[in-house]
């Protein structure tokens, strides 16, 4: 060992350098696996969340519209009343009647498994109480109460363009104990009006700044609100429509429709059943010699079938379904629509993944190194309700 | 002065503890895309069904509209010119699994996968809760989507079938014969029902009911989507 020379100065020297080279390009590469291990994670659940809404939204969107399936008054919601309102809508915190907001949609529907579907035998007004019924074909046998049950959101329409929705409190020999889910409004329901299983599923922007929350939102109509997505930073529903106005099918007298190519059919021309004088509703009027029923909406467009998008302003000012008196009113043109663009954005949920706010941040981070940055990832689509393009 | 073979042995751990500590970052990593690949193609044939499903639909509709007796579908005697052999048996999907055309026949009628009998057709559920009316679904169009259109035209690996039914609002008691008269409200109303099959398990269905108008077409009443 003595005769052992050791490592020269030169020789360490050499080694640490080598080691250091090694060391240091084995650190990088390490950094960068590091960084791809804590962005890929959070980009993947940014993707994932994407889908968790789409899948919600659009699944909603595409039954929107439907209705009853057997008895009279079967067909889409929109030959009766809007199935898609630009708002929110029920028992709680419901938007004043009218109003547009670009980050929330209401959704009405008939749920597939909707078998609980009548008429009531008995006027109804439009507020809590109770309803007896009849028990039409189609009623499952044996059951006096048609299928419905406690629990249970029905909506109750009519051919005035009206509708109400309640929620069962209970349900036993003939009636139903209703609890209504909307402002109470004075027009009643003749008895004949029709009674269905609905599903009511509002969807919108939570955006709380001060706790840093943003969700997307479901409301069921009644009083459950629930959180669908964390993160979600943007919601915009975008509305096209039918350009040209409805038209009268076959005399409103024949007993059996569909009497027009969408929205309500018009009373007869001596009858008045809105605020709209006798022979008119929302979607049609009188012509100038009180004879023949005309559309009251107008052509929207280039004059082709290719559908229309449908601005706030168009979806606000009126003609008023069933009539402007009404406490839960909607705007006619809401019967035109066929098609719901969405778009919806996700940030980051690390904000050590997020950069300063602007385009690709809605809300800023603490990452100032643009390296590690997760923008805000958005996605559009279009749901075209099968409900609603029956007649295209 | 230092041992030459330690120093070597140091050297060689901290190699072993770097590559031990790159290879668990990168397995995770591979982890992470690969799940996220999976669900992403999930995610797809879960978007394509439904528009296949749909499509499923559609065409049986054209089928339909050219039937006068709607007899003839309900009890079997008539089906759609989009068949792909005897309507029964197995067929196979192109990831190698098997559709059974009676099985799924069962299954929509009574949830077995074996001969349902009356009785069971006419069980009050919660889905089927018409008794006697329960539609009894009858086979009517069932093949490969892609051969919906000649010539490749459609690239879809989904195997389609579609049944239909007697409308549950009938008041005649009997699921094989579409009522007639104006005292029935069924009378010329029928029920649909198209299922998709795909790799990876992918399933959908949708109902439909449809309903003759007075110029002898056809119309759709109600859409919708079974969850």
């Amino acid at each position: 060992m003595q005769d052992d020379p050791g490592f020269s100065i030169v020789e360490l020297l050499i080694a640490m350098a080598v080691t250091l080279c090694v060391m240091a390009s084995t650190l990088s590469l390490v950094s960068d696996v590091q960084r791809g291990f804590a962005s890929e994670g959070e980009r993947a659940d940014m993707q994932q969340r994407l889908r968790v809404a789409t899948d919600a939204v659009s699944g909603d969107l595409l039954m929107a519209g439907a209705g009853a399936f057997q008895g009279t008054r079967a067909g889409p919601l929109d030959f009766f009343f809007a199935s898609v309102l630009p708002g929110r809508q029920g028992a709680s915190g419901a938007d004043v009647a009218g109003t547009f907001k670009a980050d929330t949609v209401t959704v009405l529907y008939v749920p597939p498994a909707g078998a609980a579907q009548t008429t009531i035998r008995q006027s109804l007004s439009p507020q809590s109480g109770s309803v007896s019924l009849n028990i039409d074909a189609g009623c499952p046998p044996n059951d006096s109460v048609c299928g419905f049950a406690a629990g249970m959101d029905v909506i109750v329409y009519d051919d005035t363009a009206s509708y109400d929705t309640f929620r069962v409190t209970s349900a036993q020999a003939g009636s139903l104990q209703l609890q209504h889910t909307m402002l109470d409004g004075t027009q009643s329901y003749a008895p004949g009006a029709k009674i269905v299983e609905a599903a009511s599923h509002t969807y919108y922007l939570k955006a709380a700044a001060a706790t840093d929350t943003y969700q997307l939102m479901h409301y069921d109509g009644v009083s459950s609100d629930v959180a669908v997505v964390d993160h979600v930073v943007g919601l915009t529903f975008e509305y096209f429509g039918e350009p040209y106005p409805p038209v009268l099918l076959k005399p409103v007298t024949e007993p059996t429709g569909p009497w027009t190519t969408y929205g309500p059919k018009p009373p007869a021309r001596d009858v008045r059943s809105t605020a709209y004088p006798a022979g008119e509703n929302c979607a049609f009027q009188l012509d100038a010699a009180g004879l023949q029923h005309v559309p009251r909406l107008g052509f929207l467009g280039d004059g082709t079938m290719t559908l229309v998008k449908l601005i706030e302003t168009q979806l606000t000012d009126g003609p008023w379904c069933p009539d402007g008196t009404s406490p839960h009113r909607y705007d006619a043109d809401l019967l035109r629509i066929r098609k719901i663009g969405v778009t919806l954005r996700v940030e980051a949920a690390l904000t050590a993944l997020r950069g300063p706010a602007g385009v690709l941040f809605s809300h800023a981070g603490t990452s100032r190194a643009a390296s590690r940055w997760l923008p805000d990832q958005e996605v559009r689509f279009e749901v075209a309700p099968r409900n609603l393009n029956f007649g295209r | 002065m230092m041992d030459h073979r330690q120093a070597d042995g140091m050297v060689l751990v901290v190699a072993l503890l770097a590559m031990l500590l790159m290879s668990a970052l990168g397995a995770g990593l591979i982890l992470i895309t690969s799940l996220e690949t999976i669900v992403a193609a999930n995610f797809r044939n879960n978007r394509e069904a439904v528009h296949a499903v749909d499509a499923a639909a559609e065409r049986a509709l054209t089928d339909v509209a050219l039937v006068a007796d709607f007899d003839q579908l309900l009890n079997g005697s008539a089906r759609s010119s989009f068949v792909d052999g005897l309507p029964s048996g197995p067929r196979m999907l192109p990831d190698g699994s098997i559709v059974d055309l009676s099985q799924v026949v069962n299954l929509a009628s009574c949830h077995k996968t074996t001969t349902c009998s009356s009785a069971e057709m006419d069980a009050v559920t919660v889905d089927r809760p018409w008794g006697a009316n329960n539609p009894r679904w009858q086979l009517y169009a069932y093949g490969r989507l892609k051969d919906v259109l000649p010539n490749g035209a459609v690239d879809s690996p989904y195997y389609a079938v579609v049944l239909v039914g007697d409308d549950p609002s009938e008041n005649d008691g009997d699921p094989r014969h579409d009522g007639a008269g104006p005292g029935n409200p069924g009378a010329g109303v029928l029920a649909l029902r198209a299922e998709v099959f795909g790799s990876r398990s992918a399933h959908k269905v949708v109902e439909l009911t449809i309903a003759r108008t007075s110029r002898g077409g056809i119309r759709a009443l109600s859409w919708r989507a079974l969850r």
